[in-house]
Formats: structure tokens, C-alpha cells, sequence
């Protein structure tokens, strides 16, 4: 079993964070091409805690290097089942996601956390990542391999995760500071804005 | 907002997430505004919401500890979800996720125990 983690700070506060979140695949991130449709399942409120649960179904257009097209086949569209848990008192989004499609073959379980970052809780939010592979069967050189690939693929795509969530976060505050314009209210975090591009 | 696994699908889509994220949004924004300021409409104005601000002492829905969706969006849900259900059926995605949720439950218990 091969393990990814990746750890990075946002410079927005978490309520900007838990709602960009929501839109993180829309037309404003442009790095997420892969991904092909994102459909919510089921949500419910936790009468007794508050947290918000989702279930949604994500697919992503395949790229999988030619070695192992022979082995999944021709199909290009996998799905994902994601899970998500907002809890508006503790100040955490924590999403558990899983691969529906070739886990005959390679297991992929993912869980993503943004909370308050400690050093500075009101205006930036830390960013938790991992990821665990583990490839299925008994040849145990070609299973390296499936989990070689698959680490540096999703390290990869995390890089573009990061940059496309950040065209979304500045997108959405930028709209809001548009609105903010319109209805005379005042500039939120000014001193927290991102480095202009 | 991102596509729908089935086309036929995305005006129920999009009529629910707008109204899930209006209901977020307004329930969670903006913590460094005073409530006062807080505005009612959507951050990218979808569908005509009205403009009215909030008043003094209100704070937004779900931070404040409101544990119910929305019945419009409820009702948007069940929409987008029936249709939905066909289109993963008609996949053949239903039995995948079925098995997933099961799975899941099993393993949920060992990982919530450690």
C-alpha cells in the first residue's frame, strides 16, 4: 500500500473556504478538466450535531497510461463516491472519497480536511490531504507499479486541485466584492486578500 | 456549476444547487460582516432572489445552528433526484454504489472505533 499527503494553507477564512467548496468544480476552475460531472446523492442534517452530510457521485475522464489499458480496458469514465461532513461548530469540512470504478484492481481512498488554520483561525484555513493506494491481486510487481503511477498521478493532479480551488476562492470573493459595490457594505479582509495574479 | 451524469438531468440540477447554495451561502457568509450587513441575495445573483438585507442580531442559517434544509430546495431534490435515479440505473452505477454503501458501513465501524 502506497501513501500520498499533502498539507497547504489557504488565505481565506473557512466560512469563504466551506462555501467555495460547494462550487469547486463550476466554470471558474479551469484545472479540473478531468472532471466530467459531480451529482449529489443524498444530504441530511444531523438533527443532534448540526453537521451537514453529502453523498455525491463524481466522474472523471480516464488517462491511464497505455500499460494499463490492457488491463482496465477501454473505459474512460471512472466514478467516485464522495462523502462530506460540514460541521458548523467545530469548523471543519471533512470529505472521504472512494473509487467505484476499477477497485477490482486498485483501491483508492481519499480524505480531504479544511479547518481553521491555528495560526491565524479567522482568515486562513489549512488544508489536509491523503490518500491511500492499494492495488489488488497477486503480482505484486505490476501492483507497484499500478501504485507507483497512481501516487505520482494524484500528486499531480493535487498541484492542479490547489490552483483550480484557488481561481474558484478568488472568483468568489471577487463576486461578492462586486455585490459589495452594488449594496454599499464594506470590503471584507482586505488585509487577507490573496497576491493578485 | 459542474455537469450532471445524465444531461436530461442539468435543469434539475441546477435548479437545486443554486437553491443548496443560496441556503449555504446565506447560512454561513461572511463571518468578519456584522450581521447587519449581511445581504440576503446570492452571491452571483441566481434567479432573481431579492436584495433585502438582513436585519440587526440575524445571523445566517446554518452557523446559527439551523438543522433543516430549506422545503424548497427539499422539494427542487427530489426532482433532480428521481431523475437521477434512472440514469444510474440505466448505468448500471445504482448496484456499484449500493455495494459501495455497504462496504463503506462495515468499514465505517472499524475506522470510527480506532
Amino acid at each position: 500500500m502506497k501513501v500520498f499527503e499533502s498539507k497547504c494553507v489557504f488565505d481565506y477564512s473557512w466560512e469563504e473556504v466551506s462555501q467555495a467548496n460547494w462550487r469547486k468544480y463550476c466554470a471558474w476552475n479551469d484545472k479540473a478538466s478531468h472532471v466530467a460531472s459531480v451529482d449529489t446523492l443524498s444530504r441530511s442534517i444531523d438533527p443532534v450535531t448540526g453537521i451537514l452530510r453529502t453523498e455525491r457521485l463524481i466522474a472523471c475522464k480516464q488517462s491511464v497510461p497505455r500499460w494499463l489499458t490492457a488491463v482496465v480496458g477501454g473505459a474512460d469514465i471512472s466514478y467516485v463516491r464522495e462523502i462530506s461532513y460540514v460541521d458548523p461548530v467545530g469548523k471543519t469540512v471533512r470529505m472521504e472519497s472512494q473509487n467505484l470504478t476499477f477497485n477490482n484492481l486498485l483501491s483508492v481512498y481519499e480524505t480531504v480536511t479544511y479547518r481553521p488554520d491555528p495560526s491565524n483561525p479567522t482568515t486562513k484555513t489549512l488544508f489536509e490531504q491523503d490518500a491511500q493506494f492499494k492495488a489488488a491481486g497477486g503480482f505484486s510487481r505490476v501492483c507497484n507499479k499500478i501504485e507507483d503511477w497512481s501516487v505520482e498521478r494524484f500528486g499531480q493532479n493535487a498541484i492542479l486541485g490547489r490552483e483550480g480551488f484557488e481561481s474558484v476562492l478568488r472568483m468568489s470573493r471577487q463576486a461578492w466584492n462586486d455585490l459589495r459595490d452594488q449594496s454599499s457594505i464594506p470590503t471584507i479582509n482586505a488585509a487577507s486578500a490573496p497576491p493578485s495574479a | 456549476m459542474s455537469a450532471s451524469l445524465s444531461p436530461e438531468c442539468l435543469p434539475a440540477k441546477e435548479k437545486y444547487d443554486a437553491c443548496f447554495i443560496r441556503w449555504y451561502t446565506e447560512s454561513t457568509l461572511r463571518p468578519s460582516l456584522p450581521p447587519s450587513l449581511v445581504p440576503l441575495q446570492t452571491l452571483v445573483n441566481g434567479g432573481g432572489s431579492t436584495s433585502t438585507l438582513l436585519t440587526d442580531g440575524v445571523l445566517p442559517e446554518f452557523l446559527r445552528g439551523e438543522r433543516t434544509e430549506d422545503e424548497a430546495c427539499k422539494k427542487l431534490f427530489l426532482e433532480y433526484s428521481h431523475c437521477l435515479k434512472k440514469a444510474l440505473d440505466s448505468k448500471g452505477i445504482g448496484k456499484m454504489l449500493d455495494d459501495a454503501r455497504k462496504n463503506a458501513e462495515e468499514s465505517d465501524g472499524s475506522r470510527r472505533g480506532s
